[in-house]
């Protein structure tokens, strides 16, 4: 199996850096030197975090401003947030009910 | 038994070959298997532990340890070391130390090899005769895979403490009561289904090797199949399980969101007394397979898990639903 789109996600999302990105795109869209203020990187370096988080279908950037700056992806994170649910809700809720249930029974 | 463990049974030696690899280092695996700290925990077939009186490792040397069965019997064993030559092979001559039911002789051998990174495991149990090999047959081989898979569940997680991902939680009941509600197939089926999700099948045989099958609908039509191979079932205290997502018929299938997911994962569940009235119930989820894509998908879902970027993720969620990017 080619690496798939989730585990794509799940790379980009390793790295701090481009986390910080993420957060950053939240209030809003950026250009990449924008994007690049905050880090003491080479542009090459924050272009590179870019192209992975864009890959991963994380980020978009526009076709029509010169700039092409760069906006979150509405639905990049709901893949991801879905199957975390797997291990982490899923079984987070699993226990609640669990204790739930428990309590409504006797010995 | 996982998919990874075989047996070679030559056509003209009377030995029992069983071979594993696994993604460990081989000084490690060496490591675990000369400390009786270590072998105490994973030695012998599934549901089996062991006391250590010795452990004498040089050449002539003996271990003298017992090895205590999943029914309550107890086995005693003696090694007398034959070869010590690490972290490549070791070599002993084993018996029972004559004063047992069985009297089970013969000479056995740990070969490590790295293979790729990782660490090839053979074990050969060289018998007297092909009479004895064919004698003592079955039992020596499942044994033999059984031994291999769990000396990979307990290195995976000191190679790499990620292919552990551990939850728990207390509940004011006894072990008894908490034991029977996450293994009664009725009691767990008022619980286990997320709401709205309906279970479907729920076909259980709890025993070691026993199946639990089971399958939930959702209510757009969606069905998840999932699987549990028992390996280790001890009433009131202890459940050792192989998971994986499964379908209709049974079969092993990949998870439907990530293809890259382990196929398989060692999941431990121990009910912990907390006085008379408080039992924890801890579950363990172990990678302890061999494919780097599997390993990576699932230790990058444990820095999500346990912080990292959990934090961002959720707060990137609230402010996707509240109406995205624009």
């Amino acid at each position: 199996m080619s690496a798939d789109r989730l585990s794509l996600k799940l790379q980009a999302l390793a790295d701090p850096t481009r986390r910080a990105m993420l957060a950053r795109l939240r209030q809003g869209e950026a250009t990449v030197n924008e994007l690049a203020a905050p880090f003491a990187m080479s542009l090459p370096a924050i272009s590179k975090h870019i192209k992975v988080l864009e890959k991963a279908g994380l980020i978009t950037r526009s076709r029509s401003a010169q700039q092409r700056p760069c906006q979150l992806s509405p639905d990049g994170l709901k893949e991801v947030d879905e199957w975390m649910n797997v291990y982490r809700t899923l079984w987070e809720q699993r226990l609640d009910r669990l204790e739930a249930y428990l309590k409504n029974i006797k010995e | 038994m996982s998919l990874l463990a075989q047996t070679i049974l030559p056509k003209d030696k009377p030995h029992i070959i069983t071979t594993r690899l696994i993604a460990a280092p081989r000084a490690l695996i060496w490591k675990v298997l000369t400390m009786p700290e270590h072998l105490q925990h994973f030695w012998g077939p599934d549901g089996f532990t062991n006391t250590y009186r010795t452990f004498d490792l040089r050449v002539g040397g003996q271990a003298l340890f017992t090895m205590h069965g999943p029914d309550g019997t107890d086995y005693p064993n003696r090694f007398t070391f034959v070869t010590i030559d690490p972290p490549r092979l070791l070599a002993f001559d084993h018996d029972n130390g004559g004063d047992g039911p069985v009297d089970h002789r013969f000479r056995g051998e740990v070969e490590l090899t790295e293979e790729g990174g990782k660490t090839r495991v053979e074990l050969r149990l060289i018998e007297a005769s092909m009479e004895q090999r064919d004698a003592i047959g079955k039992y020596a081989i499942e044994g033999g895979l059984q031994n291999l898979d769990r000396l990979a569940a307990f290195v995976a997680p000191m190679a790499e403490a990620k292919n552990r991902f551990e939850i728990e939680r207390s509940y004011p009941v006894s072990q008894e009561r908490l034991f029977r509600a996450c293994t009664d197939v009725k009691e767990m089926m008022q619980w286990f289904a997320p709401p709205g999700m309906k279970v479907i099948k729920a076909e259980q045989d709890l025993k070691p090797g026993g199946i639990y099958h089971y399958g939930l609908a959702t209510g757009q039509g969606n069905e998840m199949w999932g699987k549990v191979t028992y390996k280790e079932v001890k009433p009131n205290s202890r459940l050792v399980y192989l998971q994986s997502f499964s379908d209709p018929q049974g079969g092993l299938t990949r998870h439907p969101m990530a293809p890259q997911w382990p196929l398989e994962m060692v999941t431990v569940m121990e009910f912990i007394p907390e006085g008379a009235k408080q039992t924890k119930l801890k579950i363990s989820w172990i990678y302890a397979g061999v494919e780097q894509s599997e390993g990576e998908t699932f230790r990058a879902a444990h820095d999500g898990m346990k912080g990292g970027w959990t934090g961002t993720l959720d707060n990137l969620q609230a402010y996707l639903a509240k109406g995205g990017s624009q």
